[in-house]
């Protein structure tokens, strides 16, 4: 089981150095470049400006500055020479011979030290441009656990309404309830789920009043965020929103799997057994059934952090999702880059947290 | 696969026995789908409504003197059916109100129309065309281009989709209607490609094929003449659900204003901001995904009904 945990870590590996090269080559595509946000001052005089971008490396190689952006600064001199200019020594070791005296830790070195970033792969997503310059992870970590919170809680619903709705569509199957819910599957997933969002908070928080319409806290003031039972109400409408288009999926695939399961011969067994047909339907089929939805918790991962953006611009939710959508919209490149790679880190860690569930709960796969 | 294709043959023949004349698949499939009144009435409300928005919104325009531009800060969020004196003085009829600055709701849900169903159907066309290219290409020949298309794929695939659309819109200068086709179709291939590879990995195989194979057919021909034809359903099916799938994509794009930008109109930029006309006029709420809603439902009721009339193993 270890050696197959190891194997699909090691497979993701290239996956996520696809991740980087993909994201990075795109902002570094982008028009003006990566640093434009950071020089748009007019009145900034050419040779600063200049100066600024070659502090920042942006005339280097793009790969030097992808290899300076994913492993970081701290163990090597990427400006030899010490002129402002970066030249491309990016793979300089520490105590290298800057100066060409023949000696590799005199003083003359000791002047250029090495950059003090950390790469992303230890987690420097180095500095927002918008937010006066803070560092991106302690953003991303005053926002995580609102996407957390919602995700989980979108999760849960989704698996908690969708796997009971599945099982009894499919032992009453052709029936009116099996009918019923087909239908309105297709027509959750048809739903933009923006729209659902507005509908439900022109219902329910304009109308009625019954729920607030938006945010996560009533008490947005004090800043602190109080226990999550204190603000259960904020908490009901975009769980479902979100969970909408979980419990349609989960519902037809776990029809799907309950009745690839009650065609099996131990069913019939367990019929002719006598055993009441609540305990065949539940013992002997939903837990069969259940075993493939193991593999659904990759694609499930994606699919809510996709509507996570959507649903917490929606509901003004403090969580990734929306500051990505927010960073978007200002350009703030550290930004994006920092939520596109948590977001895709976490899909594949779903995918590998699903198969290993799926090898642990079925051994045959184990030995592909 | 195979079993299904043999049920086919068998009822193939049985058919060339009862009528003498044999029937293709799309033929069966047509004779199906002809019968499946839901279809039916699904794709009669995509031609209706493309129609609508393509030919029938400049003659609306004239024929109510409304226009999609035109404001009047005097008659916002104009109630259903009202009616408003145009500065030429016309009389106008805003049959579905107006929005916040006083132009015509229906004229611009046309418009809007316009560009949300060419978005989506375009960026598809781009997709699939790609994706069925891609797909071909790599299951037949296997080897290092599939390899590379696999880790391509596994790469987008697991940025949410969502966020891949974020980073590209970021990116991008400027979002037009033309630059949306193009970003939601070169990124929108992977699922097409994965299903038309793992078709023609199977087709590949088959004795027809080979048989191709051995009398000396060039891959090429192989792959358009013996092939392409065997994947002519699951491209139907696909095309009619990759349309709604983008038509989502471009709306929630355009809500969250990285998509189609104001003053062009969008069913999914009309509605961004939409929380401020709750107290004013909730059909500007309303109508805008109510569009949405119906046209994806429709185009996967189509791609579902497709999928039931293209099934060989299906009673007649």
């Amino acid at each position: 089981m270890i050696k197959y945990t190891l194997r699909r870590l090691i497979q993701a590996i290239p996956t996520l150095f696809g991740v980087t090269i993909f994201s990075y080559m795109l902002m570094a595509l982008s028009p003006g470049g990566p640093t434009a946000a950071l020089s748009v001052d007019p009145r900034l005089p050419p040779s600063v400006r200049e100066r600024a971008e070659r502090l920042a490396g942006v005339n280097d190689p793009i790969y030097v500055q992808y290899l300076r952006w994913l492993a970081g600064t701290d163990w090597m001199r990427w400006d030899s020479d010490g002129d402002g200019i970066s030249d491309g020594a990016f793979l300089m070791p520490l105590g290298f011979d800057a100066n060409s005296d023949g000696d590799y830790d005199d003083e003359r070195d000791e002047i250029y030290p090495p950059g003090n970033s950390y790469g992303i792969i230890r987690g420097d997503f180095g500095r927002s441009f918008n937010t006066g310059g803070r560092t991106v992870s302690s953003l991303i970590g005053e926002r995580i656990s609102a996407t957390l919170e919602l995700g989980i809680s979108a999760l849960i619903t989704g698996l908690v309404i969708g796997i009971p709705i599945g099982i009894y569509a499919a032992v009453r199957k052709g029936g009116l309830f099996d009918n019923a819910t087909r239908i309105l599957a297709v027509v959750f997933n048809a739903i933009p789920i923006f729209w659902l969002a507005l509908i439900l908070i022109l219902i329910f928080g304009a109308r009625l009043g019954w729920l607030p319409m938006a945010g996560r806290t009533p008490r947005v003031l004090t800043g602190g965020i109080p226990p999550i039972y204190e603000r259960i109400e904020y908490l009901i409408l975009p769980t479902f929103v979100l969970a909408t288009g979980a419990i349609a999926i989960y519902s037809r695939y776990m029809r799907a799997s309950m009745l690839d399961v009650i065609s099996q011969d131990y069913m019939r067994t367990a019929q002719s057994k006598g055993l009441s047909s609540r305990k065949v339907w539940f013992q002997h089929g939903a837990r069969n059934a259940l075993i493939p939805m193991a593999t659904f918790l990759g694609p499930a991962i994606t699919s809510l952090l996709s509507g996570a953006a959507i649903t917490e611009t929606v509901f003004a939710w403090p969580g990734l999702g929306r500051f990505g959508v927010g960073a978007v919209i200002g350009r703030d490149y550290p930004v994006i880059m920092a939520v596109v790679i948590i977001g895709s880190l976490a899909t594949l860690f779903g995918y590998i947290l699903s198969d290993i569930l799926y090898a642990l709960i079925d051994p045959r796969i184990r030995f592909d | 696969m195979a079993a299904q294709t043999q049920a086919t043959v068998a009822k193939l023949k049985v058919q060339d026995r009862s009528t003498g004349v044999g029937q293709s698949l799309t033929r069966l499939a047509l004779r199906r789908l002809r019968r499946d009144n839901l279809t039916l009435i699904a794709l009669f409300i995509v031609i209706l409504l493309a129609f609508m928005s393509f030919i029938g919104a400049p003659i609306i325009d004239n024929v109510l003197n409304v226009s999609m531009t035109d404001t009047h800060l005097d008659r916002t969020f104009a109630p259903l059916f009202s009616t408003g004196v145009n500065r030429d003085g016309t009389v106008s009829t805003n049959v579905l109100g107006t929005d916040d600055l006083g132009r015509d709701h229906f004229s611009r849900l046309l418009y809007a129309g316009r560009i949300s169903l060419s978005v989506g159907f375009c960026a598809a066309m781009i997709a699939l065309g790609i994706g069925v290219a891609l797909g071909i290409t790599t299951g037949y020949y296997g080897g290092i281009v599939d390899d590379i298309t696999n880790w391509i794929i596994a790469t987008l695939t697991s940025i949410p989709a969502l966020f891949l659309l974020l980073i590209v819109a970021a990116v991008l200068p400027s979002a037009g209607p033309v630059t949306l086709i193009l970003v939601l179709g070169f990124l929108g291939w992977t699922g097409t490609t994965r299903l038309v590879r793992g078709e023609t990995l199977a087709l590949r195989e088959r004795e027809y094929v080979i048989s191709a194979r051995a009398v000396g057919a060039s891959p090429g021909r192989i792959m358009f003449t013996h092939i392409l034809p065997n994947l002519f359903s699951i491209i139907v099916i696909t095309l009619a659900i990759d349309i709604g799938g983008l038509i989502l994509a471009e709306a929630a794009l355009s809500y969250l204003g990285l998509g189609i930008k104001p003053p062009d109109a969008s069913w999914g930029n009309m509605l961004t901001g939409a929380q401020g006309f709750f107290n004013k006029g909730i059909h500007l709420v309303i109508f805008p995904g109510l569009l949405i809603f119906i046209t994806v439902l429709c185009l996967y009721l189509i791609g579902d009904g497709l999928r039931d009339a293209f099934d060989p193993t299906a009673k007649n």
